[in-house]
């Protein structure tokens, strides 16, 4: 089975990360109280690194091995397959694992008890192993098992602070979309099995007639589980809850499991129906709208970024959508640049959201709240913190020279050259009004997240928390600190070589599109490093000639107060005064409602108090959820009446069944 | 061979003349005809340059609540317009082929914005928050009409460069007045947005809970103000190049004519257009903040139509 060295060199660095991060686990639980922190997270860190060598040296090549063949589930081993589309995934899992592992010391320090501890390394190690399993499987079986550990595990890291409502809600209404898309998919897979005869992933085309049922199945499936609308209600609750180094593997890599599954079967399976294809471009394009919008006004730094990750799993999926559209009418080249800009914008969003994520942990531990209205003028504080979300934002709205601008104008240029391709016009059309919407939400992720840095980091502290924040336990940086660095230098680096990474990228767009002619760095021809670098260049040269030139003559000075005496800090903009604008426009949807109170004798040019508030009922949750649990819970409590605890009506039911199940031997 | 290098040195040297010293000047066209509406002399037509130079000379104060971001914003925006100078389209004097990316450009414009909201934001000052909350708003109504304008011209030439776009040699775009007209009609109306001028704010106000640009830049003083002005004048001559070449390109005649008339007649017309919005603001008012995504929908509706024009033209 092996005998190329390069195939056994990966296998073995691929099993022997999963039996370090085993390894690890066991520790954790048999050792509790003599094991340091330090040693756990080397051996988190140790395995990273081994999954991301072993995806370094299979990058362009399909390797298919058994080392786990002892395991076998009943219908099939536990095959693993490293193939050009998982390479990227385990990559980033290497990235996103090695900075959960720098930041975790630190974390588990801080937790008082060690149960706690206990439970974050425990879960951690389950949850890594569960990924990079469902990353290898070569077999559905193989896959279900992973990914229900890796689901479950994550749902357990949600509940880790279970004392809490909030938390329990969260794992909750996570653990009901897990659910949910784990039933989806094995429906699919059972349908596609039924069909081919095959558990192999590889083996399952979905350009037939029959399986159309599995493709919506599992489109459904992957909708739920990276949280695109209308499926996204458990995303903001789900996102903040996981413990602050975990948060960036859950944020970074949860969602992104199932657009690879997405991938791994409806894009490289050839998937040739129109009415997927559809169906992802609209429930894509909603959600990146909705997911946006209800970004912008949260007030709550985690759960605004929850809403983005809404926005981007859209964005990604209307990408998807349109590779299946061009590989329905043949058209290789826009189906070409669709798979490679839904891939490249799956891993840089999964790296910035998790290097969003580690900030606002790193805000959430200095200042104890996430809530923007109490934050304000961490800048000063906590530099290194401020410098690695802004990079973030900056390259979550797809700013020049960012790693997300490379894949948004991959994006863009996918419906673009759609535009004047030879599809149907009301495709085109279709392709052109997208690009707009692109704009339109482009736009708007831009004010959420100048929202989101200016009003947590600029400014003046709301709150005597945020004046006295600290940003790290130690006197330098710390392992939270310098997690985030890794992981701004990774999008920085992407950022300014975009030809590089979309030539390693290559292999995995080639196998997504069986375009065998693809040049991956001719994909973007945009000199983004040199411009950043000439950029750089006049930026300082300005700052030189021009701001320093004299710099004796700056002096420090209040900011101005209209000379009415010092300004309170109430009087600065908030999170929610700032989005209100873009909020009353869009009432419709957010249901947006503001209610001035003014009371005082002669209230209208003297009042004593005034008062204003403002609602917003989130209209998917209480216009579709609220009715559909209502009929759940109705049907629940009716079930309860033939449950009535009596022997004997038990004993017939049993009886009953029985007299069913011969009659029904009998007869079919 | 030497000829046409020198050729090549003297056009750059030109057109870098050209962007470093028309956009104050632009502004003082603009001052001027608006003065002349109102029946006053005004100041000379060169007194952005001479407030230019005063505000270098002076000394700097700077709130002690701001970080870096305050104090690299403007000198960031200057070099990113700078560098959209030699990218975009806005003169058919183009030294250069840089390769003008219709996505890239409205992308560095977007950056600026990023810092200029972001540095509005960093003092702590109500009115730059204030400003900044505007800024976005309206920044979010204009992006689909300008990007959808650009990508209607941009979808029937087949490409996304606007510099091979919006050049008078490609023959897919020479027929097409309708969609030129259109298309710079619907540019001009979002840069009047983009460029804070008169229906959507006022740059002659300060303190006022209507502004929108100026509130912003409140904190900003001497050297720091006058970049901050620089780029803004910047943004001007690109925003307004881009779309007096759109309505340039509408009339047949500029299609057949030489490379000089058409060098001149597009900074003429820059200027023109700079004269325009000053009659725009003399004769209309500032419009109410809740009106405003009214107006803008004409422009909005402008790069649909623009949108039609162009599928239909690929219609195969």
């Amino acid at each position: 089975m092996i005998n190329d060295p390069t195939t056994f060199s990966a296998a073995n660095l691929f099993t022997s990360a999963s039996a370090i991060w085993l390894g690890g686990l066991a520790i954790s639980a048999v050792g509790r109280e003599k094991v340091k922190s330090n040693f756990l997270a080397f051996l988190m860190l140790a395995g990273a690194l081994l999954t991301l060598s072993g995806a370094a040296i299979s990058w362009n090549q399909s390797i298919e091995y058994n080392q786990l063949q002892y395991i076998c589930f009943g219908l099939a081993r536990a095959d693993s397959l490293v193939d050009p589309l998982s390479v990227p995934f385990l990559a980033l899992l290497g990235l996103l694992g090695s900075a959960t592992a720098i930041a975790s010391p630190c974390h588990t320090a801080a937790l008082n008890s060690q149960g706690k501890r206990g439970h974050y390394w425990k879960l951690s190690f389950i949850f890594l192993i569960g990924m990079q399993q469902v990353l290898l499987a070569a077999n559905g079986i193989a896959f279900l098992v992973f990914w229900e550990i890796m689901s479950l595990s994550s749902a357990a890291l949600v509940a880790s602070d279970h004392i809490r409502h909030r938390a329990q809600r969260a794992a909750f209404a996570y653990l009901t979309a897990t659910r949910i898309s784990t039933a989806l998919i094995t429906a699919a897979f059972l349908w596609m099995h039924h069909n081919t005869g095959s558990w192999s992933l590889s083996a399952w085309h979905f350009g037939t007639e029959q399986s159309l049922v599995a493709a919506f199945f599992l489109l459904f499936a992957v909708c739920t589980k990276a949280g695109v609308w209308p499926m996204h209600v458990w995303l903001p609750l789900a996102y903040p809850e996981p413990p602050g180094p975990t948060s960036a593997l859950f944020s970074g890599l949860v969602g992104n499991m199932a657009i690879f599954l997405l991938m791994r079967l409806l894009l490289a399976g050839q998937c040739s129906h129109l009415s997927i294809a559809y169906a992802a471009i609209a429930l894509g394009t909603i959600s990146s709208l909705w997911g946006v919008l209800f970004a912008l006004m949260e007030r709550d730094l985690k759960k605004l970024l929850a809403y983005s990750t809404v926005e981007n799993m859209g964005i990604i999926l209307t990408a998807i959508g349109v590779a299946i559209l061009a590989h329905c009418h043949n058209l290789t080249a826009i189906a070409t640049l669709a798979a490679a800009a839904a891939l490249f914008h799956t891993l840089n969003h999964g790296l910035v959201k998790a290097l969003l994520f580690l900030g606002a942990a790193s805000v959430e531990r200095a200042v104890h709240t996430r809530e923007l209205t109490a934050l304000g003028g961490l800048a000063k504080n906590m530099p290194w913190t401020m410098l690695c979300f802004f990079i973030g934002s900056l390259s979550i709205c797809a700013m020049p020279p960012m790693n997300c601008f490379a894949s948004k104008w991959l994006v863009y240029q996918t419906f673009f050259q759609l535009s004047y391709a030879n599809a149907p016009i009301l495709e085109r059309a279709m392709s052109l009004a997208m690009v707009g919407i692109l704009a339109f939400v482009g736009a708007l992720s831009l004010a959420c997240f100048t929202k989101a840095v200016g009003i947590a980091f600029l400014g003046r502290p709301r709150s005597n928390a945020a004046a006295k924040a600290k940003e790290s336990t130690t006197n330098g940086p710390d392992g939270l600190i310098i997690a985030q660095l890794l992981l701004a230098v990774a999008c920085v680096m992407i950022g300014t070589s975009v030809p590089i990474a979309l030539d390693g990228l290559a292999p995995a767009v080639r196998q997504l599109t069986h375009d065998q002619f693809l040049v991956g760095s001719s994909l973007f021809p945009i000199p983004q490093g040199q411009l950043a670098l000439v950029g750089g260049i006049l930026v300082s040269s300005i700052y030189l000639f021009v701001l320093g030139r004299r710099s004796a003559e700056v002096k420090s000075y209040i900011t101005w107060d209209c000379g009415f005496g010092p300004l309170s800090t109430r009087a600065e903009e908030t999170g929610s005064s700032f989005s209100h604008p873009i909020g009353r426009i869009f009432s419709q949807i957010l249901q947006l409602k503001v209610t001035t109170e003014i009371s005082g004798k002669d209230r209208r040019h003297f009042p004593e108090s005034v008062r204003v508030e403002t609602f917003m009922t989130p209209i998917l949750e209480t216009k579709l959820y609220r009715p559909v649990m209502g009929i759940f819970d109705w049907l629940s409590s009716s079930l309860v009446r033939l449950q009535t605890g009596s022997i004997h009506i038990h004993l017939l039911y049993v009886f009953l069944t029985m007299v069913l199940l011969v009659f029904l031997g009998t007869n079919i | 061979m030497t000829s046409i290098n020198t050729d090549a040195i003297l056009e750059t040297l030109v057109f870098i003349a050209i962007f470093l010293l028309l956009p104050p000047l632009l502004v003082g066209i603009i001052r001027k005809t608006k003065a002349r509406f109102q029946n006053r002399i005004g100041a000379p037509l060169l007194q952005p340059y001479f407030d230019l130079l005063k505000l270098l000379s002076k000394g700097e104060t700077i709130s002690k609540h701001t970080s870096w971001i305050f104090r690299s914003t403007a000198a960031i925006n200057v070099s990113l317009l700078i560098i959209l100078a030699f990218l975009a389209p806005w003169t058919s004097l183009r030294p250069f082929n840089l390769g003008a990316d219709l996505f890239l450009v409205i992308y560095l414009l977007a950056l600026t914005r990023f810092f200029t909201v972001l540095s509005a934001l960093d003092a702590g000052s109500a009115f730059g928050g204030f400003g900044a909350s505007r800024e976005v708003t309206l920044a979010l109504l204009v992006e689909p009409a300008v990007i959808l304008c650009l990508a209607a011209i941009g979808s029937v030439s087949q490409t996304s460069d606007l510099g091979v776009a919006f050049s008078f040699n490609n023959i897919a775009l020479a027929n097409q007045p309708g969609l030129w007209f259109i298309a710079g009609c619907g540019l001009f109306l979002a840069s009047l947005v983009e460029l804070s001028r008169m229906p959507a704010d006022d740059p002659t106000t300060h303190l006022e809970l209507t502004m929108v640009h100026e509130a912003m830049i409140l904190e900003n003083s001497a050297a720091n103000l006058a970049l901050v002005e620089y780029a803004h004048f910047l943004k001007i001559l690109i925003l307004l190049g881009i779309s007096s070449q759109c309505l340039l390109h509408a009339i047949p005649f500029f299609w057949h004519t030489t490379e000089l008339i058409l060098v001149l007649s597009s900074i003429v017309s820059i200027m023109i257009l700079a004269a325009s919005i000053a009659i725009i603001e003399s004769v209309a008012v500032k419009l109410r903040w809740t009106k405003l995504p009214e107006f803008i929908a004409y422009s909005v509706a402008m790069s649909i139509f623009c949108v039609f024009i162009a599928l239909s033209k690929n219609l195969n």
